[in-house]
């Protein structure tokens, strides 16, 4: 499934724009410490998580976009840090549970969800 | 210059950690021929004297048992003989100043006492030597600079970075990890190392916000065979070290859970990440953490050109 074709799946709003692009893995958490111990490569994050912890975790472990679940309002700190790290940014209205089926029925293999 | 890193290594140091703590203590009530023998079968030159709840009261030494045995007084009980206003030293102090202590008033040996005033432990000349050198020999083994030194200039590719976390400063968690990554994106290496460094410097950094009473240090030492971490604080430690590895346990609050922290992942994680994983926590004084990741001609980004940049590489603006 393409990047953005997911956004519409789960009627996201992208905050901080990137590159479209192939999705194979999605690492779902509300704990960072569940995404950084995660083994995927290339990965897109769903988290609850709206603070700049959640930026910095995507950049250590190198995941590709981070979308925050429950329609949270993201704070500037957090929407300024994804843009001066190159890292894109959405927010749906989604919970995690329905962002995970919505997005696991349209992918091959299923996402992994440890929340 | 050697002398001058001795000192600074003296300067370094904590009392607690040059201490000597499965102390043998004994009781006023006790006689002093007890002492005596107890002396000689540990082979040691001081008693401290403790009171039913660890509060030190006095202490009896080779001197207190000569004047005893002088006066015909052996079978007394301690409490007539032992020297009753000691002479004690602070756990937290720096070792320096526990040494000017020992230096001025001659004595053999230091009661040291925590916050509370329990007594932790006996500083004696050998128990310091004995601190010195194991701390020498990690330094060696790590391959350290002088500590003064900001940047290893004896590799070309050398890098030093030392940041300080503090405890309790949530939104801080991933600045050091974010701030390393860029380094050695800049410096070439493998994403895989990057990676591993990253999210290892990431887990201990959160263990020292979320866990520590006052935050800690990491020191992060490259050159060309090794990237070398150490992570530093000074309590609370850890009193069940293999159940704080365990997959999964963690004593983080709920508060702290709906942060994001508080998976109990963070160490099994740091373990797995690094190619030499070392801990040592003493309860009440602290943690330490020694990792050392292995940088192979891969790793250091020499056999191929590197891969499409990863976000590390991007990592050039902001924090
Ligand atoms: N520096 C430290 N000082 C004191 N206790 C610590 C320290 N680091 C870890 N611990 C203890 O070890 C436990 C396990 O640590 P670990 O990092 O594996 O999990 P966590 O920090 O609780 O959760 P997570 O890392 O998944 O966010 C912690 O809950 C805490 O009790
Ligand atoms: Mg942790």
């Amino acid at each position: 499934m393409l990047w953005s074709e997911l956004m519409a799946e789960l009627d996201a709003t992208v905050l901080v724009p990137g590159a479209d692009f192939d999705v194979n893995a999605i690492a779902a958490a509300d704990l960072l410490s569940d995404i950084l111990a995660t083994e995927k490569e290339d990965f897109v994050i769903l988290t609850g998580q709206t603070s700049p912890p959640a930026i910095r975790t995507a950049l250590a472990v190198g995941a590709l976009w981070v979308v925050v679940v429950r329609g949270k309002t993201i704070p500037q700190e957090m929407i300024d840090l994804a843009k001066s790290f190159g890292i894109p940014l959405a927010v749906t209205g989604k919970k995690m549970f329905e962002a995970c089926v919505s997005a696991g029925a349209r992918m091959w293999n299923s996402p992994s969800s440890r929340s | 210059m050697e002398f001058s890193f001795v000192q600074e290594l003296v300067h370094r140091l904590k009392t607690f950690q040059a201490m000597q703590t499965d102390v043998v203590t004994t009781r006023a009530e006790q006689r002093m021929r007890e002492v005596q023998a107890l002396m000689r079968a540990r082979r040691i030159s001081g008693v401290p004297v403790v009171d039913e709840v660890g509060d030190l009261v006095g202490i009896v030494t080779i001197e207190d048992i000569i004047r005893a045995l002088d006066h015909g007084h052996i079978e007394e009980p301690v409490d007539t003989w032992m020297t009753k206003d000691v002479v004690t030293v602070r756990d937290r102090w720096p070792l320096t100043e526990s040494m000017s202590v020992l230096d001025r008033t001659g004595y053999g040996r230091l009661p040291v006492l925590d916050e509370s005033g329990k007594l932790v432990g006996i500083v004696t000349p050998e128990s310091i030597l004995h601190s010195l050198l194991v701390e020498l020999n990690r330094l060696l083994a790590q391959d350290e600079e002088h500590p003064h030194q900001a940047v290893d200039r004896s590799a070309p590719d050398g890098l030093r970075m030392e940041f300080q976390v503090t405890a309790g400063d949530y939104d801080s968690a991933g600045l050091s990890s974010v701030r390393l990554k860029r380094e050695l994106a800049n410096r070439g290496l493998a994403q895989d190392v990057q990676r591993r460094v990253a999210i290892a410097v990431y887990e201990a950094e959160a263990n020292l916000i979320i866990h520590t009473e006052r935050g800690g240090q990491i020191l992060a030492v490259m050159d060309d065979e090794t990237i070398r971490v150490t992570v530093e604080d000074d309590g609370p430690g850890i009193a069940d070290i293999d159940l704080a590895m365990k997959h999964g346990w963690s004593t983080a609050s709920d508060l702290v859970r709906t942060l994001g922290f508080g998976a109990g992942l963070g160490l099994p994680n740091i373990r797995k990440c690094a190619d030499h994983f070392e801990i040592r926590s003493a309860p009440g004084y602290g943690t330490r953490l020694n990792l050392r990741f292995d940088l192979t001609p891969a790793a250091r980004g020499d056999s191929a050109p590197k891969g499409p940049a990863g976000r590390g590489d991007e990592a050039g603006a902001g924090e």
